[in-house]
């Protein structure tokens, strides 16, 4: 038995969760292999007193699929994420092969409800240990994606490059430091938590250490809705506005297929259908300044109401703004970022991106101002109709004044995979 | 020397005798083990299904399924000691919990604290541990006495190293100083883990000036790197002959230390990895030699010490292990192959001369070798 003391102890960490589990959507086990999908809520939320909860957002995301999870799976994007940026040092494409087979295997390990070996007292544990016992669910996907530079001569991939794919070049506003852009591989963590992504990271690193180098790396989050809702957030960037209110349905098949994923008849080689292209761009944001600008202004340059996310002249954040009815910028500027963005021109539905980004924060620069931004990432099929396009919209914007990207790249997000006896950027090495 | 050095040599001639290989594949890798025992448990309101549960002592896997509608956890207890547990598993899965168990009865708390308890019996001794694997004391004395010479050779050599570079500082030859700095430090380097157990001898001898709170003006800084900075950055031998002089009566007296010392297999064990993480954590930014930029002399020197240990142990680690003892020689291999790009005569060019790749390279393949070092004292059997 144990001691008193000792049941004290547990019985207050039950209580705990038991309240934070009660706060949080129901889930439900689903399928004989009881394991819970997160491509959306199971049951919908309820606060009755009685029900059993597991805490919010604790779902195993399948990591096998015909598109890497992580993208638009799961529907609601999870609060922590973490970018790391590789240099690949093995020398040949075997020793790369060995690597994307290494990080496929941990990566698919540590998506699952993994309860790794406590290990043997004279060994350094198997794995780092700090989330205990168990790694899932934590609603974890590990995205891997590949540089322009990967192509380069070392393992005789030019002829397999996406045809897009090249170094991201420096934009007019863009004061680019070399230690946070570009890198031949590009793995991001996305879970509940900051301690559950850094614990993936350390453990995937752990098999690739002779031919992975860091080049750079980027923790990001957002606030966790209080009810998960797939497709709908109240989350805002660090400007105070919600942002990505008017990205693509993630849930629409079809529109998936038209605006992010690679498809046969593409032009781009067999091995990539299925993936997509990805931008990444690290924005810091002058936040001491735009906190002293005035609402009109804010408001003015992003183009929607700071307080209801509603377009301006509009009363809900689900509105469309009306820019046809407004061709002077009389309610809606004409350099409104929301207008720059998506002018909802004929045609320019196909310049629509994918959104998944999280806010940073990493302390401060040399003048005192707190280094904080936007990790931006988006996905497309189409580099030159997606990014480029709408990111040579917004040369010039107004909000320029406020924000400076520092840092990103252009990737390559590699097609899913069939099974488990398939690895990320099998498609890529077997040509 | 010690009294029992004969016996010692004699054992170690009569090469490595091991008294049990095991399977020590555990540590690390995602691969799974498999023909572990597999025992299915369910845990819900009504306990464990099944209540009562035999096993053979070993690694076992028990496949514990919530079938409850809370979060749920099993737990084997011995007495009031836990012995291992897994917690919060949300409801409807299924946690793959792995375990090694000795013979004997145990208590097994099935979801809830309060919920009926099961019993776990397990039959057999003391589970057979993957690092059980162990060394007979005879050769591991071995092993020690060929340990213990080559530092002591070392420390010798240290001392014939270092006179040129001193008596070049003393007679105020600057170039010929300079040109001495390098060669005077890989003995040093060679068997830095043992000699830094001797912390007076360590900050007077090579310590940086970062560690002294007055920095480079911090009259305690002193030695090898004091004399650097004099010789590189201030361009002259004045003042530097009292630190010279001084730093050949601490190698002398260092070697006399490490005359009397006994070096435990453990020590010896640990130093291997240690050497490699030394130079990964802070040898592989140029900050050792950031005057001379002699660093390469001092990494490969470790490279070559942490070397020397893995082949002293080499027949115990071949016979327990062929195809870790490969790993280990890829790794340093690998590491080797970027160093000797470097190499320039009998020495090294200097740190700046390092491409941006093969710099990468080397931080890369300099962690996954001390990756793999740092299963070294286990297997052996060693507490590290």
């Amino acid at each position: 038995m144990t001691e008193p003391g000792e049941q004290d102890r547990r019985l207050s960490r039950r209580r705990f969760l038991a309240a934070a589990a009660g706060a949080g959507a129901v889930a439900v086990a689903g399928g004989t292999a009881g394991v819970l999908v997160g491509t959306g809520l199971a049951a919908p939320p309820t606060r009755e007193p009685g029900t059993q909860a597991a805490l919010p957002g604790r779902y195993i995301v399948p990591f096998d699929g015909v598109h890497q999870a992580g993208i638009v799976r799961p529907a609601v994007q999870q609060p922590a994420s973490l970018v790391a940026a590789f240099d690949v040092v093995a020398t040949d494409i075997a020793g790369l092969r060995r690597t994307l087979e290494e990080l496929t295997a941990r990566s698919r390990l540590l998506a699952s409800a993994w309860s790794p070996d406590a290990g043997d007292q004279l060994y350094p544990p198997p794995e780092s240990g700090v989330v205990g016992s168990t790694t899932g669910p934590a609603d974890l996907t590990v995205t891997i994606s590949v540089g322009a530079s990967l192509f380069d001569d070392r393992f005789g991939l030019g002829d397999r490059r996406p045809r897009q794919l090249t170094e991201m070049p420096v934009f007019p506003n863009d004061v680019i430091d070399p230690g946070l852009a570009h890198g031949d591989l590009l793995v991001q963590v996305s879970t509940v938590d900051r301690v559950s992504a850094i614990h993936a990271l350390r453990y995937l690193q752990v098999g690739v250490r002779e031919s992975l180098r860091l080049r750079w790396l980027l923790e990001g989050f957002l606030r966790p809705d209080p009810v998960p809702t797939p497709g709908h957030t109240t989350t805002r960037n660090l400007l105070g506005f919600k942002d990505g209110t008017a990205n693509p349905p993630g849930a629409d098949d079809t529109l998936m297929d038209e605006l992010v994923w690679i498809g046969p008849g593409d032009g781009e080689p067999g091995w990539a259908v299925g993936g997509s292209y990805l931008a990444v761009r690290i924005i810091r944001m002058f936040v001491e300044r735009w906190d002293r600008t005035a609402l009109s202004e804010q408001e003015g340059i992003i183009g929607r109401t700071k307080r209801t996310g509603a377009p301006l002249g509009a009363g809900r954040e689900e509105d469309e703004p009306d820019l046809v009815g407004d061709p002077d910028g009389d309610t809606i500027p004409l350099d409104a970022h929301i207008r720059l963005a998506n002018p909802q021109t004929p045609g320019s539905e196909r310049n629509r991106i994918l959104r998944r980004g999280y806010s940073y924060s990493r302390g401060f620069d040399d003048a005192g101002l707190l280094d904080q931004g936007l990790l931006f990432l988006a996905y497309q099929r189409d580099l030159a109709a997606g990014f480029m396009t709408v990111q040579g919209r917004l040369d010039g914007e107004p909000l320029e004044e406020y924000i400076r990207p520092v840092g990103g790249g252009f990737f390559f997000t590699l097609p899913g995979t069939a099974d488990a006896s398939s690895f990320v950027g099998q498609g890529l090495l077997e040509g | 020397m010690s009294k029992h050095r004969h016996a010692r040599v004699a054992a170690f001639a009569a090469a490595a005798l091991i008294l049990a290989a095991c399977d020590v594949s555990t540590s690390g890798g995602a691969s799974g083990g498999g023909g572990d025992a597999r025992i299915a448990v369910t845990v819900n309101d009504g306990g464990c299904q099944p209540s009562s549960i035999e096993a053979a002592s070993g690694r076992v896997v028990f496949e514990v399924t919530n079938g409850g509608s809370d979060a749920g956890e099993f737990e084997i207890l011995s007495g009031d000691r836990v012995v291992d547990e897994v917690e919060n598993i949300v409801p409807g899965f299924v946690v793959n919990f792995a375990t090694h168990l000795d013979g004997g009865d145990y208590e097994l708390v099935c979801y809830q604290l309060h919920s009926p308890r099961g019993t776990l019996a397990v039959s057999g001794g003391v589970a057979v541990r993957p690092s059980s694997a162990v060394v007979d004391a005879a050769t591991l004395a071995g092993y020690q006495d060929v340990y213990e010479t080559y530092v002591r050779d070392q420390a010798a050599e240290l001392v014939t190293q270092l006179e040129p570079f001193v008596a070049a500082v003393e007679a105020g030859d600057l170039e010929a100083a300079k040109a001495a700095y390098a060669p005077s430090r890989p003995a040093w380097e060679r068997i830095e883990p043992v000699a830094e157990l001797f912390s007076d001898l360590d900050t007077r001898m090579d310590a940086r000036e970062e560690d002294f709170a007055g920095g480079v003006e911090d009259p305690e800084f002193v030695g090898w790197h004091r004399l650097e900075k004099g010789l590189w950055a201030d361009g002259t031998t004045d003042g530097l002959a009292p630190i010279a002089a001084s730093l050949r009566t601490d190698a002398a007296d260092l070697q006399g230390r490490l005359a009397e010392m006994d070096i435990e297999p453990r020590v010896i064990a640990r130093g291997a990895g240690e050497l490699i993480e030394e130079v990964a954590q802070s040898k592989l930014t140029g900050e050792e030699d950031r005057y001379s930029e002699a660093d390469l002399y001092s990494i490969s020197a470790n490279v070559d010490g942490s070397r020397q240990i893995v082949s002293i142990l080499r027949p115990t680690l071949e016979t327990l292990d062929a195809a870790y003892v490969q790993g280990v020689d890829d790794a340093f291999a690998g590491v080797d192959e970027v160093i000797g790009r470097y190499a320039n005569g009998d020495g090294y060019q200097p740190f700046s001369a390092i491409s941006d790749d093969d710099l990468k390279a080397l931080q890369a393949r300099m962690a996954k070798l001390s990756e793999v070092l740092a299963e070294l004292p286990g297997r052996l059997g060693l507490e590290a």
